[in-house]
């Protein structure tokens, strides 16, 4: 997960720091004011248990053991501005220190770990545990929400890697940092992680959120509300007619006439299958509606919208049926 | 005095000898966990050695050593032809020799990022990943021009990279990395990362205090279940040392007149000597932009 000095360029690295500059000081003067004095030691502690989980192994079936990142585990413990700290420092270290992860990619590696697994790790965690979860719920709130942290995470790692041949290359093409392209890239990153890493990640953090929670609750920060998660929510609905100004079909979302474009012809299975389901909104649109630009836009929001509302409401049954 | 009747099942005398008879079975999780707590303490002993010898990064201030090999740090990330990194490949080796960090030593610490990217560029030298002009190959399948070219430069760039960051780190004293670091980023990032960095020793002591009691303790292995269930109690209790840590120091330092600020001594000024290294290596990097 962590990616070494030389695998990005420097515009990418640059992006990430400037992107975790405003993130380290939100989260830092979110921690100064929570925390007070004490939050050297409480973070410089934090981070200290957030290294030492990364180094531990974890015993996994068929007799073998793994690693985990941890970062769902510390930002549960810690609470997620204080887990962005509490990772940062120790990748940090690692970086500089133990020489592991890069110097250049810090900021690229900070975003990854520290700010993707952390916040959506707790936040996961938080929409699907509820109030007061029995201890299976437990368990499966924090499986779930370690699973799905590590391979956003991961994804995030893949699509930085991937972007670097068509972004930096030689005068003659060559690629001059991390050669391969998003279709190499996110397979050879997401499979294992998908099919390993992840499930590794989900059982480590069940065990030790589970067993935190059976011994002694009060090592557990206290939760916050889903208001930030909403304000992320929100702020990516607005952020959603971007879509519309990018003038190229997005990766993986070709339609069988955009397939016979790029490669010449339509698979047949595709061909038998595709079309078969319309969607509710197909296109994001409502068909009886003209496809004018301003419109379109309105109902790709409005579609962004009507799909994040489901999600919610699933999450929202979810809390309602599942036993506490 | 009473006799002591030993149960039936002592007394059987087995053939196959008991599970404790010292066989050779791959390393369990407990294993693999004291084996890397140990190899980490070895391995900030063995960054000590070369920080007390007399050489050239060894002489020169920790801020303007830091500076200077993140001047050329940044040389490689910039370079964009095998001419600018051929170059800072050699200011490097020069610099490895001026400060007696001996070559084999320098190459066994960067070996494993050498082997772990040279393993994950293989494809890259095949045709089914780069076209272009044949060099060998059999069955169809070629090794190109092109593909050799980016794979070496690629493995090339990030080992130099690798060597550069454990130049630093090998003749820097952690003391004065962290002084250094000081000059750069705010107070009160890098004294939580210096008290990170004293903690986590702490801490991995009591990983490993745990571990080895139970591995002393250990006769045959423990279920699964059993096993990971011991895992997450020891998590909890790194967490609660952690935690309970945090509060004593917090109250030793506020107890100390400790009011948020941090004072500390200001750095030592910078000779001609610091500012001509500093002054070399940023040239370096200048010249690799137009390379």
């Amino acid at each position: 997960m962590h990616i070494p000095d030389g695998y990005l360029s420097p515009r990418t690295c640059a992006f990430f720091y400037a992107l975790m500059l405003p993130a380290w000081y939100v989260s830092s003067r979110k921690v100064e004011k929570e925390l007070k004095l004490k939050e050297i030691p409480l973070l410089a502690l934090g981070a200290s248990f957030a290294f030492v989980v990364m180094m531990l192994n974890i015993p996994i079936p068929g007799g073998s053991s793994g690693h985990m990142v941890g970062a769902v585990v510390v930002s549960v413990a810690l609470g997620p501005w204080a887990g962005v700290i509490a990772l940062t420092i120790a990748l940090t270290l690692q970086a500089f220190i133990f020489a592991d992860g890069g110097i250049t990619t810090l900021g690229a590696n900070s975003f990854n770990m520290a700010l993707v697994m952390s916040f959506s790790g707790y936040y996961i965690y938080g929409a699907l545990a509820g109030r007061s979860p029995g201890r299976p719920r437990r368990g499966f709130a924090s499986a779930l929400a370690a699973y799905i942290a590590l391979n956003l995470a991961a994804l995030f790692v893949a699509v930085e890697l991937g972007i670097q041949p068509a972004i930096a290359h030689g005068a003659d093409g060559r690629p001059l940092y991390a050669p391969y392209p998003l279709s190499i890239a996110i397979p050879a990153m997401m499979l294992p992680h998908l099919l390993f890493f992840g499930p590794v990640e989900a059982l480590g953090t069940a065990l030790i959120i589970s067993y935190i929670y059976k011994t002694d609750e009060g090592l557990i920060k206290r939760r916050e509300g889903l208001k930030p998660l909403w304000a992320v929510l929100i702020f990516l609905i607005v952020l959603t007619p971007l879509g519309l100004i990018a003038a190229v079909t997005p990766w993986g979302e070709w339609g069988s006439s955009g397939i016979k474009e790029l490669i010449g012809y339509v698979p047949a299975g595709m061909e038998v299958l595709g079309g078969v389901w319309k969607g509710l909104l197909p296109g994001y649109t409502f068909t009886f509606y003209g496809a004018g630009r301003g419109a379109s836009a309105l109902f790709y929001v409005l579609s962004a919208a009507i799909g994040s509302g489901m999600i919610v409401l699933i999450v929202y049954l979810w809390g309602r049926l599942w036993p506490k | 005095m009473a006799e002591v009747k030993l149960p039936a099942w002592l007394k059987e005398a087995r053939d196959a000898p008991c599970l404790a008879d010292g066989k050779d079975s791959a390393p369990g999780f407990l294993e693999k966990n004291l084996e890397g707590i140990a190899s980490f303490f070895g391995k900030m002993v063995y960054f000590e050695g070369y920080a007390s010898k007399k050489g050239l990064l060894q002489a020169v201030e920790p801020r303007a050593r830091i500076l200077g090999v993140l001047a050329l740090v940044l040389a490689c990330v910039a370079a964009s032809g095998v001419v600018a990194l051929s170059g800072v490949f050699l200011v490097t080796l020069a610099i490895a020799l001026l400060s007696k960090v001996g070559l084999s030593a320098l190459i066994k610490r960067v070996l494993p990022s050498f082997l772990f990217t040279s393993v994950l560029l293989l494809p890259v030298f095949f045709s089914f990943v780069t076209p272009g002009e044949p060099i060998a190959g059999f069955m169809g399948i070629y090794v190109t021009r092109q593909g050799a070219g980016t794979a070496f430069f690629f493995i090339s760039r990030v080992s130099l990279m690798a060597s550069l960051v454990m130049l630093l780190l090998l003749t820097t004293r952690q003391t004065d990395f962290f002084r250094g670091l000081r000059q750069f980023l705010p107070a009160f990032f890098v004294t939580t990362l210096f008290m990170t960095f004293r903690y986590i020793f702490v801490l991995l002591k009591v990983a490993e205090d745990s571990t080895l009691a139970r591995k002393s303790r250990t006769f045959a292995k423990g279920s699964l279940r059993e096993s990971q269930d011991w895992f997450a109690s020891r998590i909890a209790l790194i967490l609660k040392k952690s935690l309970s840590t945090a509060e004593e120091v917090s109250m030793a330092m506020a107890s100390r007149g400790f009011n948020g600020k941090l004072d500390a001594i200001g750095p030592a000024r910078m000779g001609k000597k610091d500012l001509l290294w500093v002054g070399l290596a940023w040239f370096v990097f200048f010249l690799s932009l137009g390379l």
